[in-house]
Parts: C-alpha cells; structure tokens; sequence
C-alpha cells in the first residue's frame, strides 16, 4: 500500500516538515536541584531554597500563558502571584524529578477557572466535544482544507498583535491547549493532566482550535489586504 | 482496487493524522508509513509543510513574554515573608 521509498535527501533539505519531524521534541526534562536527593529529610529552609531555585525559573511562560488566559494584564499578574502563592503551600507535596513545569501549569489552570473564569462568566464549551470527533474533522482531500503555502506566506506578515488577538477569539478550553502544545510543546499526556480532561479530548480541542485559528488569521490576513478575498476558501 | 484509489487511501490515512504527527505523538510504526508517504507525495508534503510552519507561527507569536519586574518582586518578597511566618501568610491557599 505504502510506497517503499525513503526520503530522498534533496526533499529533506527542502522541506521543513522532513526536517522537523527527524528532530527530536523540544520537551526538556526539568533539572531538579541537587538539594532534592541529598538523603536527609529537607528542612524548610532548603524547601524554600529549592523552590526559588526551581519554581522561579517559570515565572516569564506561566505569566505568558496567564496573559493568554486573562482579559488584562491585571488579571494575569494576580493569576500569576496567587499560582506562586498555592504552589508554595504545597510544595511539599510536589515529587522532585517528576514534571514541575506541568505541575505549575496545572496549579496555573486551576487558579484561573477557580477564581477568574466563573467571574467572566464565560460559556463553558462541551456542546458536541466528544472523544472522537477529531477523528470526524479530518482532512477530506489536499485541497478542501488547510492552508496552501502561499496562504500561509501571507500569514507570516500579520503583525504579532493579529495572532494573539485571533488566539484570543477561541473559547478558553481551545486556546489553552493550542497554546500549551504549540507554544509550551507539552505533550497530549501532560495537557491532559493540566486541563483535567481525557487525552482524547486534547486531541479534539486541538484539532478544532488550530482549525479556528487558521480561519481567523485568514481573515485578518483578508481584511489586511495580504489575501485575496474571493474564492479562496480557507 | 485501482492504483488511484490506493494513493489516495494513502493520503488520507497521513492527513488524517496530520497533528499527532507534527505533535510527535504518533507511534513509531504509523509515523514511518506517513514518512514514507511524503517522501512519495508532493501535495502531502506541502500539505505538513504548512502546518509545521502553521505550528511555528503560533510558537514564535503567542508567546515569550516576560514578567514585569514589579510582579517578580512581589513574588519574591511574598515567598520571603512566607517563609518567615509559615504558613499564614500565604498558607491557607491550597493548590
């Protein structure tokens, strides 16, 4: 069924997919502090010691993430304050060597669907998301969906402001896990375990967010004048 | 089954996996056939070479931001009182 054929080299050098996919994912393994496997039972001061040292070092992409969350950057830093505040308390019960960046993220979500969601009073979107509709919106053929490359030249040259803004139009439960696969690169595991939700459902999120996404950003791209506005379907 | 069909099963069985592909999620096995697959297929490639850019727009524009300063130290200064006088301050957040 399958061409037995391997990438030839030229293709590979030209095409950033053949490339990308032959690296390895960006994911990092945290670094835990030395302090964490010492032997003798850690007193407070270590504690704190060891948190400055490990959970700090997040504090610039959890207060990335909050401005994707919030409205305002108002917003983001108390989110961002009171993650580090919860985060403390319990960071006893944290596992060194296992995944603090996704435990702080976790301790990020939470705070923010607890203390700030229910106040925005957004609707909570679960209308028709099921495990396997991903499965029900793939790709018909080359040329019914997804962008073409020079669509997507024309994309390149919105301004930054465009692109948040457009990942600020998707309902919360889309943008956060476009955002943390494609901008954090966390697995579906781990954003599983940070949204609190079935890996089927990332995929489904995933999957219809990065498709709004693309619709949106065409049409900023149309109302910029970088895309024609008839007959292409985006 | 003619050889148009078949290639087009091809296709659709690589665009269908598309995003557990570029997420680096798909299993070794099933990753190689979709290799294979545009190593062969023009359209798919271009295809997944849009999304990998797509994938790179997001990353390279939604993010990076860095924290004020002012929040910064007031994070640092909470932790020190905090752990100064445990656990009232702060302590009664639960995560």
């Amino acid at each position: 069924m399958f061409v037995d054929n391997m990438a030839d080299t030229s293709l590979v050098r030209r095409s950033p997919v053949l490339s990308y996919v032959m690296s390895t994912p960006a994911n990092t393994p945290d670094s835990p502090s030395a302090a964490a496997d010492s032997g003798h039972a850690e007193t407070p001061e270590e504690r704190h010691a060891r948190f400055e040292a490990d959970a700090l070092q997040y504090l610039d992409q959890l207060y990335a993430a909050a401005l994707r969350m919030a409205r305002n950057p108002a917003d983001a830093d108390d989110v961002v304050q009171e993650t580090y505040a919860k985060a403390y308390a319990s960071f006893h019960q944290f596992t060194p060597g296992t995944n603090l960046k996704a435990w702080l993220y976790r301790i990020l979500t939470n705070t923010y669907i607890n203390s700030y969601r229910k106040k925005q009073r957004e609707p909570q979107i679960s209308d028709g998301e099921n495990v396997e509709d991903w499965q029900l919106a793939r790709a018909e053929s080359h040329t019914s969906s997804g962008l073409k490359s020079a669509e997507m030249v024309a994309l390149e040259n919105l301004p930054d402001s465009d692109v948040k803004a457009a990942l600020q139009e998707l309902a919360p439960d889309f943008r956060l896990a476009v955002y943390l696969a494609d901008v954090e690169g966390f697995s579906y595991k781990e954003i599983a375990e940070i949204m609190g939700t079935p890996i089927g459902t990332v995929m489904s999120r995933l999957n219809r967010g990065r498709n709004q996404l693309r619709n949106l950003l065409a049409d900023y791209a149309r109302e910029r004048g970088l895309l024609r506005r008839e007959g292409s379907r985006v | 089954m003619s050889r148009r069909d078949e290639s087009l099963d091809d296709c659709q069985y690589a665009l269908e996996r598309v995003y557990v592909f570029l997420d680096h999620e798909l299993d070794e096995a099933s990753g190689d056939l979709i290799r294979q697959h545009l190593a062969a297929c023009e359209p798919c490639l271009e295809r997944f070479d849009v999304e990998v850019a797509f994938k790179s727009l997001v990353a390279r524009r939604c993010g990076g931001e860095t924290a004020p300063q002012q929040l910064r130290d007031k994070i640092v200064d909470r932790l020190s009182q905090a752990r100064q006088q445990p656990p009232a301050s702060w302590g009664s957040a639960q995560a």
